[in-house]
């Protein structure tokens, strides 16, 4: 038997005389504040997530210091704990082509409809054929510089064999079947010499560590579903932010010549890949797309620079 | 249209309904919800526990 007291509330009916249930958002902004804040302490205390308490205190960060969206504030305010000085590098890239690109003439699939004279029939390059997607752009941060930098294909044999030298742990999202290859596939075909340092970086990026991947291992049967592991689902769920823009428009911005809007949303990738990683190092989980947590495992950091 | 009306009822507590539709509610929009409600008092208070974590 209940002992409180009968008391009296408001439903709500719909036109069939049922009760309408309010949604738990709705209900949530309705108690909030009714709660004593001590309770209210101990409620947020109790059951944010990691994520959610990193957010809010992320949040504080960017008020007091005013900052907002651009690259040299995307470094991190206060340096990780575990990754303090560590030989860690987080890395994206972006593709100077779309993989819908005509393979033939890197025109868009629109153009071809209903073309006169033309001289090859569209076929789009696809996702396997890195050469032809080339490389824009690379971003990489560092733990030990606290920076980020840049590099293109012009610097990325010089990238590439400080990589190999320093034996880091190279960190990405879908950086095992993607931006690996696709790096060592541009060196590879530059010249023959490079074979070496190809396999060398080949083997460094199978040490490495891939946020995708390790969440494919966990979790194969769902591997594809819609808005659950992509970079921006996961971001979003965790609390660190919507992806500025769909990736697929990175290579048309890029071709347009404009390469700030390019730069930022790299370095933006970069950062998100950043946050989740260092979740992961501190909790061993993430939240998924469907607000789902899933354990990861903990990487080892490699603290010192090898050779 | 929905109407509304009053009904006499058994009421569970602010904090025990807080507990229960806290997981109902989906992360993006309890987020939001945090980043809007969240008071600057309640939002250092969980700055200092997290700093006392990872200490």
């Amino acid at each position: 038997m209940d002992p409180r007291p009968p008391t009296l509330a408001w439903v709500s009916l719909d036109e069939a005389g049922r009760i309408v249930h309010d949604a738990p958002l709705t209900v949530l902004h309705r108690v909030w504040r009714q709660v004593d804040p001590g309770d209210r302490l101990r409620f947020l205390t109790e059951m944010l997530t990691p994520a959610e308490r990193r957010a809010m205190c992320l949040g504080l960060d960017e008020e007091d210091e005013g900052s907002k969206n651009i690259i040299g504030n995307s470094l991190p305010k206060k340096d990780h704990p575990m990754l303090r000085c560590a030989n860690v590098y987080i890395f994206d890239i972006e593709t100077a082509h779309s993989a819908d690109a005509c393979l033939y003439c890197a025109g868009s699939p629109e153009c071809h409809a209903g073309e006169t004279g033309k001289t090859h029939d569209y076929e789009p390059i696809g996702w396997n054929n890195p050469l032809a997607l080339g490389l824009s752009i690379g971003c990489a941060f560092s733990y030990r510089r606290m920076s980020v930098e840049w590099f293109d294909t012009s610097a990325l044999e010089q990238i590439i064999t400080r990589w190999v030298a320093e034996q880091p742990l190279m960190v990405g999202f879908n950086s095992l079947r993607f931006d690996g290859p696709l790096l060592q596939a541009i060196l590879r075909n530059r010249d023959e010499s490079l074979y070496q340092l190809c396999d060398a970086f080949q083997d460094l990026m199978g040490r490495g560590y891939d946020i995708l991947d390790a969440v494919w291992s966990a979790d194969p049967v769902r591997k594809f579903e819609r808005g659950l592991n992509s970079l921006g689902a996961i971001s979003v769920a965790n609390g660190y932010g919507e992806k500025a823009m769909d990736g697929a428009m990175a290579p048309r911005l890029w071709r347009a010549g404009r390469i700030a809007e390019v730069l930022n949303y790299c370095a933006g990738d970069v950062e998100k890949t950043r946050r989740l990683f260092e979740q992961i190092v501190s909790t061993g989980n993430l939240l998924r797309g469907d607000g789902q947590p899933i354990t990861l495992p903990r990487p080892a950091i490699p603290q010192e620079i090898s050779g | 249209m929905n109407e509304l009306i009053p009904v006499q009822c058994n009421t569970e507590s602010l904090l025990t309904t807080l507990h229960r539709v806290w997981r109902q509610v989906d992360p993006g929009d309890r987020l939001r919800f945090l980043t809007e409600m969240l008071t600057p008092t309640e939002r250092r208070a969980l700055m200092r526990g997290l700093d006392e974590e990872t200490a």
